[in-house]
């Protein structure tokens, strides 16, 4: 399953979310929001943070190694060349007081990275496209009694984009081409409520919706025609302003223990998808470079499986299975994100080193469904899409 | 690690003929199937023509060689009434008269080796012949030399008539390959020529400038038809596009006279009566043919894209003392005429479909479609003269891109009347306008 280690595409769960957020999680096909296996609980449920009994520091890094084909209407096969990605997480949570726990996450609930040849059927479109957004979130968590605890925290998230492609002028030079680049922060906020009783746990989470504005984008032009920029029909830079909105997360979990040693957990999960209903790019300055282009995601849903097992005092085993559905409806099939409803099969082991160091290894596969788009309508870019995904993941764990 | 294996695998696109047989495919028409374009038949424009094209998916599901009268690489020709060769036009970049920046189009120089016979290398599928109508398509005087015949038919003609004084037909030479499968896109040079002279010609005759008579027209379409469909090829033919969609005759506003309030009142008082100015947006000016009167252009009047730009910037042309000559204009008379015999033929092009069972490209209405414009795989293509990349630097044939977009048009037509599943071709692989 590593044998396509280079390849492209960051979207590793429905749209541009990302749940690649800690080994374990990943491991357990990220149904872990009733359940406080490490600092990643901050994240995945800051309510649960209460219940740890001591401190994590959690650090790890996933791999991304994406392979996309594209079969398009003129009946000519192309595939993304070799890409890799590697969006990391990081987390501290530290048991404070009695019934009052903090944490810090910072880590890429969001992002995509598609990168196509440059003088591929969709260049108009894409070629290549870079968004990721950072979050930080502090977060306080505090316990009323043995089965119920609460937590919240901001989100601080820093967005980032970076899009290519290529503009249908021609000389005899070849075509332009218009990289827009642009930076922005918004602020939201992640939410929990945590029951636990007896070998059984409950886990609710929401996290808002929030707005990346970003304003004084930069345009620059490349290998534009010279008399199209002497008459002012393309500048060779310009000013632009977008938003991006990225959708609010609802989380409902269950875990049950078994026995001691395993454990089992089911989540659902319920993304607004639909605030991403455009993507437009203005230009105060150009408005003859006006794009916009509607979206129209819809809200979508995922159920996620996942299973532990104690196997020694070192060694932990893990296995998770999920379905993700896709929030981008036919007709807006676009090659930035040629998403599709996929199925994620995990598995994790965790192992641990000396002192209160462990490590953390997990390894997802995702079959992304073949997703024919028969009528886009913003470009008419028709085909057929077909991506697998391979997810390594190496985490470091601290205990305190 | 396992390098192999990891790329997702896609179903390999199957495609049939359905009922038709590509085996032997012939083109006949004019010069939008030669592959003229720029002004000019160039090699690049050939290798980019409608049949051309087809013959590439046809390929796909069984379609034979394809074999073109390609002339040499470089400028391309094109060859006037008295046998003078220029090549293509070029676009460049300048300053214009009003000190802005836009471009000029002028011939580069031609090619006149392409003017050598190549008929024994043949027989040639593509039968595409610049400037060819209807009734010349089985005219035994087209492949002679000189002025009595056509310059790019007597290039590649069975028989140039040397012996005999007759020379081979266009249609004759069609039969030689006893085709399968026929593209046939004739009429627009029926037209087309009264057109774009400014209306000089006459309706009604058969002089390079005339709109031919509707009977010489439909009986042109049965004899092509008949003689195509006779050994029982299937076929597609296409319609002719209407001029108002065509840059050539719409770049140019009637009302393209922008005066001050100022200007505007200093005209008043020099003009005669039933001309008169108001600030912002006029008609021009233009000459009535042979009276030496003139008039205001009305609505729905077309300017060519031929009128000399620096005279209309500049040199007062559209005033009262500067009429637009009357060959510049297609009034409203003229119009009329060109119209409502476009609409004629289609309907004959139409019935000839039907009787016939052929596909039925509808050109016309596409050309409708394009003038909002179409999307191809991300890119906008439209109408406009230059910025919309269909239209060639003639304003009158398709641009590489345009040929591929019609192409595509046909095959969807083929596609839906013999029940293939043929491709469309990437448009955005060809040459739509190269910028300076």
């Amino acid at each position: 399953m590593f044998g396509c280690l280079l390849a492209p595409l960051l979207s590793i769960a429905g749209g541009f979310q990302i749940n690649t957020q800690g080994q374990k999680s990943t491991s357990m096909g990220g149904s872990v929001s009733s359940v406080a296996l490490d600092g990643s609980v901050v994240f995945y449920n800051p309510g649960a943070l209460a219940f740890i009994d001591h401190g994590y520091l959690n650090a790890g890094v996933s791999l991304i190694v994406p392979k996309t084909s594209f079969l398009g209407q003129t009946g000519v096969e192309e595939s993304m060349p070799g890409q890799m990605y590697t969006p990391f997480s990081v987390y501290a949570a530290y048991a404070w007081k009695p019934k009052v726990n903090i944490g810090l996450a910072i880590n890429t609930p969001f992002g995509l990275g598609t990168k196509w040849d440059s003088n591929w059927s969709g260049r108009y479109i894409t070629q290549e496209a870079k968004l990721n957004a950072l979050n930080i979130q502090p977060t306080v968590s505090y316990k009323f009694n043995d089965h119920l605890s609460i937590g919240v925290g901001p989100m601080i998230v820093l967005g980032n984009a970076d899009l290519t492609k290529a503009l249908p002028y021609a000389s005899s030079a070849g075509e332009a081409a218009v990289e827009l680049k642009g930076s922005g922060t918004s602020v939201g906020a992640n939410a929990g409520v945590n029951y636990v009783s007896g070998n059984f746990a409950l886990g609710l989470a929401y996290r808002t919706s929030t707005k990346i504005d970003i304003t004084g984008g930069d345009a620059s032009f490349t290998n534009v025609p010279s008399s199209l920029l002497q008459n002012g029909t393309i500048p060779s830079s310009a000013s632009f302003e977008t938003s991006v909105t990225l959708p609010s997360v609802f989380s409902l979990g269950a875990g049950y223990n078994v026995t001691p040693k395993v454990l089992i957990t089911l989540d659902f999960n319920y993304t607004g998808w639909k605030v991403y209903d455009s993507l437009n790019f203005i230009f105060a300055d150009n408005s003859q470079l006006d794009s916009r282009q509607a979206r129209n995601y819809k809200n979508a849903v995922a159920v996620r499986g996942g299973i532990q097992y104690k196997k020694t005092e070192r060694i932990t085993l893990r296995a998770g299975l999920a379905f993700d559905q896709t929030p981008v409806q036919d007709g807006y099939v676009s090659p930035e994100l040629p998403d599709a409803n996929r199925l994620i099969y995990a598995a994790g082991i965790s192992y641990k080193l000396k002192g209160n160091f462990s490590a953390d290894l997990s390894l997802m596969y995702e079959n992304v469904k073949e997703r024919k788009e028969v009528d886009n309508m913003q470009t008419n870019f028709n085909g057929t899409y077909k991506t697998n995904l391979v997810v390594g993941g190496l985490g470091l764990q601290y205990e305190f | 690690m396992l390098l192999g294996g990891c790329k997702p695998s896609l179903d390999e696109p199957r495609y049939n003929a359905g009922e038709a047989d590509f085996e032997r495919f012939v083109a006949v028409g004019s010069s939008f199937t030669a592959g003229y374009n720029d002004g000019a038949l160039t090699r690049t424009g050939q290798e980019a023509s409608i049949p051309n094209i087809l013959a590439q998916q046809f390929a796909l599901v069984g379609g034979g060689e394809f074999k073109q009268p390609l002339l040499p690489a470089g400028n391309g020709l094109v060859v006037n009434s008295l046998g003078q060769i220029t090549g293509q036009l070029a676009l460049s970049s300048r300053i214009n008269c009003a000190g802005k920046p836009d471009f000029g189009i002028a011939n580069i120089s031609g090619n006149a080796a392409g003017m050598q016979w190549i008929g024994n290398d043949g027989p040639y599928n593509n039968l595409g012949v610049p400037g060819a109508k209807s009734f010349q398509l089985y005219s035994q005087f087209l492949g002679k030399g000189g002025s009595a015949g056509n310059y790019y038919y007597h290039r590649f003609a069975s028989d140039t008539g040397s012996v005999s004084g007759l020379s081979s037909t266009v249609i004759g030479d069609a039969q030689l390959i006893n085709p399968t499968f026929f593209s046939l896109w004739m009429g627009n040079s029926d037209v087309y020529t009264y057109a774009s002279a400014g209306g000089v010609g006459v309706v009604g005759g058969i002089g390079t400038y005339d709109i031919t008579p509707i009977d010489t027209f439909n009986k042109a379409v049965d004899f092509i038809v008949n003689g195509l469909t006779s050994n029982g090829a299937k076929g597609v033919i296409a319609n002719i596009p209407d001029i108002s969609d065509i840059p050539y005759f719409n770049t140019i506003p009637y009302n393209g006279l922008t005066l001050t309030a100022a200007q505007a009142t200093a005209l008043n008082t020099v003009s005669p009566p039933g001309i008169s100015f108001a600030a912002g947006a006029n008609s021009f000016v233009v000459e009535n043919p042979g009276s030496g009167t003139i008039r205001q252009l009305k609505s729905g009047e077309l300017l060519l894209l031929s009128i000399p730009s620096d005279s209309l910037l500049c040199g007062g042309w559209g005033l009262p003392q500067h009429p637009i000559p009357a060959n510049y204009v297609i009034d409203s008379t003229e119009l009329s005429n060109i119209k409502s015999n476009i609409t004629l033929f289609n309907n004959k092009i139409s019935a000839a479909a039907a009787a016939k069972g052929l596909a039925l490209v509808d050109v016309n209405h596409f050309y409708k479609t394009l003038q909002s414009g179409v999307k191809f795989n991300g890119a906008t293509m439209s109408a406009s003269f230059l910025s919309g990349a269909a239209f060639s630097l003639d304003g009158v044939h398709p641009s590489n891109k345009g040929f591929a977009l019609i192409a595509n048009e046909f095959i969807t037509a083929i596609n839906a009347r013999f029940k293939c599943n043929l491709p469309p071709v990437d448009v955005n692989s060809y040459t739509g306008i190269i910028f300076p």
